[in-house]
């Protein structure tokens, strides 16, 4: 394999592999036994910051099965007092053997998370979670801003081999 | 396993765009390059080649899209059989495609010629992958890549974070190509080294496979604290989970390694023989017959969706329709433009659509406009008046589009169905009074304002409307292109095709195409950006050089995207707020003032700025005016990014607004039943949706990049001595970095919602 064509597979690949690896992730937050269910809740992203999270759900029976017709809500409190409340549903998951979800945290700190499970049995939840400072916005435009950056400097060196050869 | 369980785990496949659009770009541009190469010939890339191209990324996909990417976070097993996926299956599916020469062939010429060829020479650069690409290099880079990230604080990092889960998963693929390169030896790679070198190449890596899989076998305790806390699905204990992780890595890795070394020795033993054999196969293949290549550009390939009338007119009556539909909703619903067709369609949706459309196409909208619905009616009753002279230019559509935007600020029209319903009434009666009127569509041309905000941004859309064969049109005495004949109309817009070049002015009407009686007209792709830095004489529009009309259109356009963005925003809200109770004149002089300052007065002066420093730069004597109408053209696609950026917001905030709408409409005129959700408004911030953004600096990145390319260019065009060329050039690099950052900015300040409830997203 010519060395230029090496060099261009190489690029695509950076490029498709970088676009292509969306895993799912997540933080395990807490596992417990309540009433009839075992419980596992996910938090998204690592660490945890204020602006949009996420809150998965798994509910087990006692046999390890996955029960889906359960009802989840959330409700979380931070230090000043702000109250978010959020139903969990399959639907917003990725994942499917979670239920799922998606808040926006105006504020970091340490939240309390009241969680109710409502299905053949009921069941309530608390646990805290900390969220750090937000990313500022101003932070992902300095990210993209390498974008122009780079192509601006490829751009240059292009004119520069160009015109050595 | 409960029913629960089976139905979640089959409908866990993802679709995610990106590895979706990865996927099938690479694919895509791999088959263009297989098909050309098989068409020249070549018998070295037999379709098995392209099956295992096609399998290599269904291979990707599965690993990282279908259920197995569900399960990972449950089960160090399934994990591990999805990056076995990534590691054993896919790259040496990749190699045995031998992608090289087809990926390079299925890429556009232009970026193989200008952007591949001089990288390709660049000696430093060759030494370095050379480097890269040697066996002992690989064999490090694979080795350390599976132990670094098999080390329990980074395989615990890549399970809790998406971020370093990506990162973990391309690393992988990208060292095992490396890995799996020397041993698949795929065409044209002729290595300097023996081949004997694989043996031990080959049983090393077998070697730190095995004590890797033998520590995760018999490991005592869970070395992946993830696996001990995640759920327990399928009844077994986390350490059990972990030593069947082992074994499922040791025995498919190991008989991987197995078979490639057995392939290799099998082939070294009889390597003379093999080698001749190959050789001569390839040398005795008679050449395949060559199938003849189209003459002409390529077609778009939107060409053959656009080129048939019946679907031209179709699509303009569907418009037609829609356009009715918002000025009844307008006129007779309520005056709640977020639950009023007449406040979302327009002002959300079709908005966002129109630039989406420029960008992937051309100007599709002015192809299916419903205000010319009515045109060849009104042909009939012509009066043949000729538009003045004078008026033949596009100032009237500045000053038009100037008006637009202030009455846009001035008047809230995003909240006014009323008024929005009575524009668009406006638009067909003053479309139609010109073709009573007037001869060659002067309403188009010099009067309609989204005509120009089209003319001007398809300026850098991939396809145009253009002739197949030029030696066709040279033998074509009758033009009917241009002229018409007795069954249809030739172009209105005066727009010779074979001499028109570019996109501007011309409605991708395609009449001119239904009256060629040589079917010599077809939409062709259109490098992006090029008509830009061309500055040839064109059919109708003559050079753009000396348009200084054609050049305040563009101004005006770029400073409008940044204002009509920058107006929603909460500090100039607040400004215009403060402004309004100092004064104690209402809102109408401050948004007047500002409209005049922001869409006239600050682009002259700053263009005259520009323009006077260009002429010092290259000490050239000449109007100022000069070098504004050469660089305009460059200012476009920077312009468009803000466009595509300001209307996506709007769309992807509130795309369902549509549907709340519609079903109002519905409820009021059909009594079905109505139920709205949302009410509040909670996202106005792009940050507010995780991806949107970055996708709209994403947007202005590109434009800005483009139009540094294209001023560049420009500067090139007109100055012969490389020194003076940067000098030219430079006012207006500064001044697009400038006009990127305000940009940039101003996306980056809350947003007032206009006229939308919740985004559904
Ligand atoms: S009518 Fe057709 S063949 Fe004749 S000049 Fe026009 S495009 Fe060419
Ligand atoms: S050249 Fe004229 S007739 Fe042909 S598509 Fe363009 S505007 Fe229509």
């Amino acid at each position: 394999m010519s060395p230029a064509c090496k060099r261009w597979l190489s690029l695509a690949i950076c490029i498709a592999a970088a676009n292509v690896v969306l895993a799912d992730g997540g933080k395990v937050q807490l596992r417990r036994e309540i009433g009839p269910y075992q419980v596992t809740i996910f938090t998204s992203p690592t660490p945890l910051r204020a602006g949009p999270i996420d809150l998965s759900v798994m509910v087990q029976n006692s046999a390890r099965e996955i029960v889906q017709d359960v009802q989840i809500d959330f409700q979380l409190t931070s230090e000043s007092g702000e109250i978010l409340l959020q139903h969990a549903s399959q639907a917003t998951a990725t994942n499917k053997l979670l239920q799922s979800a998606k808040l926006m945290l105006p504020e970091s700190g340490v939240w309390q998370v009241h969680t109710t499970i409502v299905g053949e049995a009921s069941a309530d939840l608390d646990f805290e979670i900390s969220a750090a400072e937000a990313h500022s916005d101003w932070t992902t435009a300095g990210w993209m801003l390498l974008l122009p950056v780079a192509l601006v400097a490829l751009f240059v060196m292009r004119e520069r081999l160009v015109r050595e050869n | 396993m409960n029913a629960d369980f089976l139905s979640a785990i089959s409908s866990s496949w993802q679709f995610s765009p990106s590895i979706l659009f990865a996927l099938v770009v690479s694919g895509w541009i791999y088959f263009r390059g297989w098909r050309s190469l098989r068409q020249r010939g070549s018998s070295r890339f037999p379709p098995w080649r392209l099956g295992a191209f096609f399998a290599s990324l269904l291979t990707i996909f599965v690993a990282l899209q279908s259920p197995l990417d569900a399960l990972a976070p449950f089960s160090l097993q399934i994990h591990m059989v999805q990056h076995l996926l990534l590691m054993i299956v896919a790259p040496p599916l990749v190699w045995l495609a031998a992608p090289e020469l087809p990926l390079l062939i299925g890429l556009p010429k232009w970026l193989r010629d200008e952007w591949i060829r001089p990288f390709a020479r660049w000696r430093r650069l060759r030494l370095a992958l050379a480097w890269i690409f040697r066996p002992q290099v690989a064999w490090i880079a694979f080795t350390a890549t599976i132990w670094i990230w098999h080390a329990p604080y980074c395989y615990q990092l890549a399970l809790e974070s998406n971020f370093w889960h990506r990162v973990e998963h391309a690393m992988f693929l990208m060292a095992s190509l490396l890995f799996w390169h020397p041993v698949m030896q795929p065409f044209p790679l002729r290595t300097t080294y023996s081949r004997w070198l694989l043996v031990p190449y080959l049983f090393l890596a077998g070697v730190q496979g095995t004590i890797l899989s033998g520590i995760l076998t018999f490991s005592h305790r869970v070395l992946y604290p993830h696996y001990a806390a995640a759920p327990n699905l399928w009844n077994i204990t986390p350490l059990v989970d972990q030593s069947l992780a082992g074994a499922v890595m040791w025995i498919p890795t190991s008989l991987a390694y197995v078979i490639a070394l057995f392939w290799i020795v099998a082939e070294q033993m009889s390597s003379g023989k093999a080698i001749a054999k190959r050789d001569g196969k390839y040398r005795s293949v008679t050449p395949a017959h060559r199938s003849p290549q189209p003459l002409g550009p390529r077609p778009s390939i939107w060409a053959p969706l656009l080129e048939r009338r019946v679907v031209r007119l179709t699509l303009r009556w569907i418009m037609f329709t829609l356009a009715a539909l918002i000025i009844l909703d307008g006129l007779l619903g309520p005056q709640i433009s977020a639950l009023n067709l007449a406040g979302v369609a327009p002002w959300i949706h079709w908005r966002a659509i129109l630039v989406i459309s420029l960008i992937v196409g051309g100007n599709f909208f002015c192809a299916v406009c419903p205000f010319t619905v009515l045109r060849s009616v009104a042909k009939k009753f012509n009066l043949q008046y000729s538009f003045p002279k004078s008026l033949q230019n596009k100032w009237p559509s500045v000053a038009l589009l100037a008006l637009f935007f202030w009455a846009y600020e001035a008047f809230s029209l995003w909240d006014r169905p009323a008024w929005t319903a009575l524009i668009v009434i406006g638009f067909f009666a003053v479309a139609l009074l010109f073709d009573l009127l007037f001869v060659q569509a002067p309403f188009c041309k010099y009067v309609c304002p989204i005509g120009q905000f089209n003319f001007v941004q398809s300026l850098v859309s991939p396809s145009e409307v253009a002739v197949r064969s030029p030696d066709v049109c040279a033998g074509c005495r009758t033009r009917d292109c241009l002229a018409g004949n007795e069954q249809i109309a030739g172009c209105q817009l005066s727009l010779f095709v074979p001499k028109k070049q570019g996109n501007l002015d011309c409605t991708f009407c395609l009449d001119c195409a239904d009256a060629c009686p040589h079917q010599n007209i077809t939409l062709v792709q259109l490098r992006p950006g090029v008509d830009l830095v061309s500055d040839a004489a064109r059919s109708g529009v003559g050079r753009y050089s000396q348009r200084i009309d054609l050049a305040a259109l563009i101004v005006v356009l770029l400073f409008a995207a940044l204002l009509n963005a920058a107006w929603m925003t909460a500090p100039l809200v607040s400004l215009e707020e403060t402004l309004t109770a100092a004064i104690g004149w209402g809102r109408l002089p401050i948004v007047t003032g500002g409209m005049l300052l922001g869409l006239l007065a600050a682009p002259f002066f700053l263009m005259q700025l520009l323009g006077k420093a260009s002429l010092a730069m290259s000490a050239e004597t000449a109007d100022w005016r000069a070098p504004v109408m050469r660089f305009a053209p460059a200012l476009i696609p920077l312009g468009l990014g803000m466009w595509l950026a300001h209307y996506s917001f709007h769309l992807f905030t509130s795309a369902d607004s549509l549907l709340w709408a519609t079903q109002r409409m519905a409820n009021d005129h059909l009594a079905t039943n109505f139920l709205i959700g949302g009410g509040v408004c909670s996202c106005c911030t792009a940050g507010s949706i995780a991806w949107l953004l970055p996708l709209e600096l994403l947007f202005l990145d590109v434009g800005l990049c483009m139009s540094l390319w294209a001023a560049y260019r420009i500067a090139q065009r007109e100055q012969p001595i490389p020194q003076i060329v940067l000098r030219t050039f430079a006012p207006w690099a500064i001044f697009l970095v400038i006009f990127f950052v305000a940009c940039v900015w101003v996306l980056l300040q809350p947003m007032e919602m206009r006229g939308a409830y919740v985004a559904g997203l």
